[in-house]
């Protein structure tokens, strides 16, 4: 029996979607396609608040995410540490998943030394703590957590916290986060701080805090590798994420496209059955 | 040379994960099973070093009130017995207990109250008024449920009947943008993929 097309475009093969998805996401890969990239309010606000950060203020970044998630969070992490590096910001990273030191480790290695940054003078790691929400909640008591740093050097012989008394002497907190921190940080840390809180984090996350966005509790938002990327562009610092956007697009495109396309088989059906029933 | 050798078989394990796209393969369940004892292996090398980290190297050091922990510790490991289980729920009870003493601090101000406030806006503009009736809809559609299936007298809809579905819309608008930011994230994990298979294992792109 012959197939209309309005069944046919809801029943393609989900191997040659597949297959259709991986040539359109790897043809800009290849041959990048100049889509034009828009800068979201919410990164711009983030961008924003950073950038007026005067030289030398503590910024209090989190990292939390592992191997899973880093192909969207880890790019946003070396946009903005490019960015507090390239103002002189002061950096103090806090892991908060078991994975994160690895990554604020590779900031110690590749790009600390690019902007000339010190350990323990300009930038410094703190130790990864289990818990979730109550190490973060713990933070408000600081020395009471952390003693030492993620080398186990007592924090009292780091220069970096000469005369820091706890998160009240905090400037400013940004997150690199799969999880959950963005959400403990502004309940638990910004009504007793009032810290400003700047969000990265992968985009499925990014519904879940927007109320927190607009009750004003978090800032900005940066939101998945588009947000990296807006990110790089907004810093005048191109990394990575900038040559994933096309791709990204793409892949964006082609989506919608069968999104469209399935929804219009569906009611094309629906209506040829009711006319069929003579509805 | 190691890392070349690194780089070669991450590439392999990548292509046999994503050929369970297009059917289950013995390779794939190859890589499946290689892929959970890394994964079980690491978990159990990451905790073992918490529990040195946190626990084992300050007692060392004299900090003899790190016993607390540790013997809780070793208490949930009770649950195994039948016999002794009984021992789990005192460690379980603290943990709880800490918990929610730590958490419920603050979290009703931040996570109710100033959320709701937010939500008490001036009808002045667009933005404040689809806020608004997305809201007030939204709670409509949880607390008025049998309302809003009832029908009026006159046998047209009820108007807490058309809130009830404004506020399954937005909803719906809700979940429709949730579902963008998912598809936005795994092509982000796809490209992620891409650009480290064909530009360290076959060298096609340029990074």
């Amino acid at each position: 029996m012959r197939r209309s097309w309005a069944t046919a475009v809801q029943s393609i093969d989900r191997r040659v979607l597949y297959a259709l998805t991986f040539v359109i996401v790897l043809l800009p890969l290849v041959r990048p396609l100049g889509f034009p990239l828009n800068i979201t309010p919410n990164t711009r606000r983030a961008f924003e608040i950073i950038d007026a950060l005067p030289e030398g203020s503590l910024v209090f970044h989190s990292v939390g995410f592992d191997p899973s998630g880093d192909a969207e969070v880890w790019p946003q992490m070396q946009a903005l540490s490019r960015h507090f590096m390239s103002k002189g910001l002061r950096i103090v990273y806090f892991p908060t998943n078991v994975g994160g030191d690895m990554y604020a480790e590779a900031i110690r290695a590749q790009l600390a030394p690019k902007f000339g940054y010190e350990y323990g003078r300009d930038f410094a790691i703190l130790p990864f703590k289990a818990g979730g929400a109550p190490a973060i909640a713990a933070m408000a008591d600081f020395y009471s957590l952390y003693t030492v740093d993620r080398d186990g050097t007592p924090l009292s012989e780091l220069p970096i916290f000469d005369g820091f008394r706890g998160m009240q002497d905090v400037s400013l907190i940004t997150t690199s986060s799969t999880g959950d921190d963005a959400l403990f940080l502004a309940v638990y840390l910004e009504p007793k701080f009032h810290i400003p809180i700047v969000v990265g984090g992968a985009a499925t996350i990014m519904p879940v805090l927007g109320p927190y966005l607009a009750s004003g509790q978090i800032k900005g938002i940066i939101s998945g590798l588009a947000g990296a990327a807006e990110y790089e562009v907004l810093s005048e610092m191109p990394g990575q994420a900038i040559g994933a956007m096309d791709a990204q697009s793409a892949g964006h495109l082609f989506i919608a496209c069968l999104v469209i396309l399935g929804n219009v088989g569906f009611f094309a059906q629906s209506r040829a059955v009711r006319r069929k029933e003579g509805v | 040379m190691a890392q070349s050798i690194g780089t070669f078989l991450s590439g392999f394990f990548l292509i046999t994960v994503y050929s369970y796209l297009f059917k289950e393969s013995r390779l794939y369940r190859y890589t499946e099973h290689i892929y959970v004892g890394f994964a079980a292996a690491h978990a159990i090398v990451t905790g073992w070093h918490n529990v040195k980290d946190q626990a084992l190297s300050p007692l060392a050091d004299g900090q003899w009130l790190m016993l607390v922990p540790l013997c809780f510790g070793c208490l949930l490991y009770a649950k195994f017995t039948k016999r002794y289980s009984y021992l789990s729920r005192t460690p379980l009870a603290f943990m709880m207990g800490v918990a929610a003493g730590v958490t419920i601090t603050g979290a009703a101000e931040a996570s109710f109250v100033k959320q709701i406030r937010a939500t008490i806006l001036p009808l002045n503009n667009l933005d404040n008024i689809v806020m608004v009736l997305g809201t007030v809809s939204t709670l409509a559609f949880f607390l008025f449920i049998p309302l809003g299936s009832k029908k009026a007298a006159n046998g047209k809809r009820s108007f807490m009947s058309l809130v009830s579905n404004l506020g399954r819309a937005t909803m719906m608008v809700a979940f429709g943008s949730s579902f963008g930011f998912v598809v936005m994230a795994r092509l982000s994990y796809l490209i992620a993929r891409l650009q480290f298979l064909f530009s360290k294992v076959f060298p096609v792109i340029s990074q």
